[in-house]
């Protein structure tokens, strides 16, 4: 696939998951339950797109979305689509997580297709196994971290839904089972973050001598850990349940995000080229 | 003591250490780290700057040597230690409980969650509860009066053992840091350099660093141009560790591709030129040839500084003689790639204070006094080399490995068990029914109750803990 039809691809992507977030917030604004259903249709045919040009581009940089801001940022866009499709398909009652996630999705996306889309090759540090271990858990924690947030978000408000949305809220699973996914979801992101960290120290030592350097990146991996190491502690030996349980899970996400991207853009590291370049 | 105990085995205490550490890491990453990166640190104490003087009196620019973290560090590790022996004797007390399924345990149950009626005698009932535990995928044992499912008795240990892994992870951390040297070392194509402390251009040792090897680190080849597949790697040294005449590792050394030979770890930090030369007498007799590297000064990394040495004769300083390869950029950099066709200029200082520079071609000579020469055997690479001493890392990759298996289970596999008990109803027959939860887990009753409903029990009430007597009736 050449950049020019990537390119294009991917703006078709943005425009769908545009277009996902604008039917997902009307059809709550207004309370239409139909609009939010056309609203997930949508992110899915969205994704379709999406998938086709990390596809693409992954066959002609050789080497997967993990270089660069564009590409970093586009799969993180593409986790958390794939993740509420994911949810929704168990659980159809909860697509009124959409409302959040796809304009989060729209921005992250809309945002790396601003920033420069040549391919980075892959550097003599870069060439490890390790890399696809550590790149592929981060990817995987950030989604399970933000359906734990997306299903903190539905328990904190499913029930000041009103009109005939509140017939929407009949079909959430009970409480007890919205808490307990919670959980589980923050349990993995734990338990994939750990293996995250684990891999990158692993790695570092095969490339440079030192598992550990106190990176800010690396830092900030750790103090994600930590963060969620508390939010299961306080449930698991505070009894933190219901609404004090969903609000740690979504307090606890953007510490995640700032350490995945607001980092490399903010602190000058050596990690930093695998958002900004090299 | 036991005030200190009741403390550190308080989850409050547990989580507002933990978020402390997380806070203190995050604040001093806007601190410029003496450890982290020198460069920048030193450019931001020479700024002056109005919080400069507070935040190095407090010690945060070398925050991870900072008494506050180690203290933090190591309440935290004695709060998790104090949290392990806790989880690990319970786990221990419900382990050896587990699949007691003798009649004297009726009376220790003291609440049931629910009742289930079962159409027909005992014996149907056995086989709604045997379908029931298999749909919930539990092993069922059987004792006289007591039916007993299980699963997830391997997720009993897993959090013991992973806060236990935490905890050798902090003090086998803290250990190996303070017993690892990690040096850079220059090794001129075609020498041996024996490892010792003296041999290190840098140096940095623990307190309790181990002794050095004195084996000798020889750089056997260089190949200009390394590629693998579509990767680049540039230049890359073969290095070899020998102890006398045995080889005891050889191999070429590049990022991803360390050499480990017993406790070194050996890494291609750069690489650089190295002039060979050889002191001749009067008499033309060799009297001793070196290899002197080019650029290894840690302080100004930047290819532009040439090597300089002396040359003595019984004890008396003939000449101080610097040398570089003659090739310097139109920014004054040395080359990086040895030139086809080498050149060396040697500045000669000589004790008469006279001083004189000559370009020279490999096999040239330069005189320096006494009728004795310097010649220039050869111009060829040099390996700077990162060697780290480190015994800890292994143990620390097996105990990352343990604590995200241990905690896996924990999570993921929780121990959940159901005591049935079976007794006569009329024409029916009731199951009491116990569910056991080392973690509260509100949709296991549920899941039970829809087990038994989907295996063929009629009714199932929830009991919500009503008192279960001796005699196995709900009062």
């Amino acid at each position: 696939m050449s950049e020019y039809v990537e390119i294009l691809t991917m703006w078709a992507a943005v425009t769908l998951f545009a277009a996902s977030a604008v039917l997902f917030t009307v059809g709550l604004v207004f309370q239409r339950p139909a609009l939010i259903a056309a609203g997930m249709w949508v992110a899915a045919l969205g994704l379709v797109p999406h998938a086709v040009a990390i596809g693409g581009r992954w066959v002609r940089v050789d080497h997967g979305p993990y270089l660069g801001f564009y590409e970093v940022v586009s799969s993180y866009a593409f986790m958390t689509v794939a993740a509420l499709l994911l949810i929704t398909r168990r659980f159809s009652g909860l697509r009124v997580v959409g409302v959040v996630v796809m304009p989060i999705s729209f921005l992250l996306l809309g945002g790396a297709m601003l920033a420069p889309k040549a391919g980075l090759e892959i550097t003599s540090q870069l060439a490890s196994w390790w890399l696809t271990v550590h790149v592929a858990f981060a990817k995987l924690s950030y989604g399970a971290f933000v359906a734990a947030m997306a299903l903190g978000l539905v328990y904190l408000y499913s029930d000041r839904l009103k009109g005939r949305l509140a017939q929407l809220a009949e079909r959430f699973p009970s409480a007890e089972a919205l808490e307990e996914m919670t959980f589980r979801f923050v349990a993995v992101g734990f338990i994939f973050l750990g293996i995250m960290i684990a891999a990158g120290a692993i790695w570092a030592n095969e490339a440079w001598g030192r598992y550990w350097a106190w990176d800010p990146i690396e830092t900030w991996s750790l103090i994600s850990w930590l963060v969620y190491a508390a939010v299961l502690h306080a449930r698991l030996t505070l009894g933190w349940r219901g609404r004090r349980f969903a609000w740690a899970t979504v307090a606890a996400l953007p510490i995640v995000l700032f350490a995945l991207i607001g980092v490399p853009l903010v602190y000058n590291s050596i990690h930093g080229a695998y958002l900004t370049g090299y | 003591m036991k005030f200190v105990l009741r403390l550190a085995r308080s989850p409050r205490v547990a989580i507002s250490l933990i978020l402390a550490v997380g806070i203190y890491v995050g604040v001093v990453t806007a601190v410029p780290q003496a450890a982290v990166s020198p460069e920048e640190h030193a450019l931001w104490v020479a700024s002056g700057g109005p919080l400069v003087g507070i935040l190095t009196a407090l010690g945060l620019d070398r925050a991870h040597t900072n008494p506050l973290f180690l203290l933090l560090g190591l309440l935290l590790c004695f709060s998790t230690a104090v949290c392990s022996w806790d989880r690990t004797r319970l786990a221990m007390r419900l382990g050896q409980r587990r699949g007691q399924v003798s009649d004297g345990l009726v009376r220790r149950i003291e609440h049931v969650d629910a009742v289930a009626l079962v159409d027909g005698d005992s014996s149907r009932a056995e086989e709604v509860v045997a379908a029931a535990a298999s749909s919930l995928g539990m092993k069922l044992r059987s004792g006289r009066s007591l039916r007993y499912a299980e699963r997830g008795a391997w997720g009993l240990f897993g959090s013991p053992v992973f806060h236990w892994s935490i905890v050798a992870l902090v003090l086998v951390t803290g250990l190996g840091q303070s017993m690892r040297w990690e040096g850079l070392i220059g090794v001129p194509q075609g020498a041996t350099v024996q490892e010792s402390a003296s041999a290190y251009a840098r140096l940095d040792s623990g307190p309790l660093a181990l002794s050095h090897t004195e084996w000798g680190l020889r750089v056997t080849g260089v190949d200009e141009d390394k590629r693998i597949g579509d990767v680049e790697y540039g230049v890359v040294p073969t290095i070899a560790i020998v102890s006398g005449n045995t080889v005891l590792a050889q191999a070429e050394v590049y990022p991803n591709n360390p050499l480990r030979a017993g406790p070194l770890l050996i890494h291609l930090s750069d690489y650089g030129l190295s002039v060979g030369v050889e002191v001749l007498d009067a008499q033309g007799v060799s009297q001793g040839e070196s290899n002197h590297i080019v650029d290894f000064d840690e302080s100004s990394p930047s290819g532009t500084t040439a090597s300089a040495f002396d040359v003595v004769e019984d004890g008396s300083m003939l000449a101080r003689v610097s040398v570089e390869v003659a090739a310097r950029d139109a920014r004054g950099t040395l080359p990086r790639l040895r030139p086809p066709s080498p050149r060396v200029l040697m500045v000669v200082d000589k004790v008469d204070g006279s001083s004189t520079a000559h370009t020279l071609s490999v096999g040239d000579s330069v005189p320096l006094a006494n009728g004795w020469e310097l010649r220039v055997t050869g111009v060829e690479y040099y390996a700077r080399l990162s060697v780290v001493r480190d015994w800890s890392v292994v143990w620390i990759y097996f105990l990352l490995a343990v604590s995200t298996m241990a905690l896996t289970l924990a999570l993921l596999v929780p121990y959940r068990a159901v005591w049935f008990r079976l007794g006569p109803h009329g024409a029916s027959t009731a199951i009491h029914v116990v569910v056991v939860r080392h973690r509260r887990d509100e949709l296991f009753g549920d899941a039970v109750t829809q087990a038994l409903v989907d295996a063929g029990a009629i009714r199932v009430d929830p009991c919500h803990g009503e008192e279960l007597t001796t005699e196995g009736e709900v009062s």
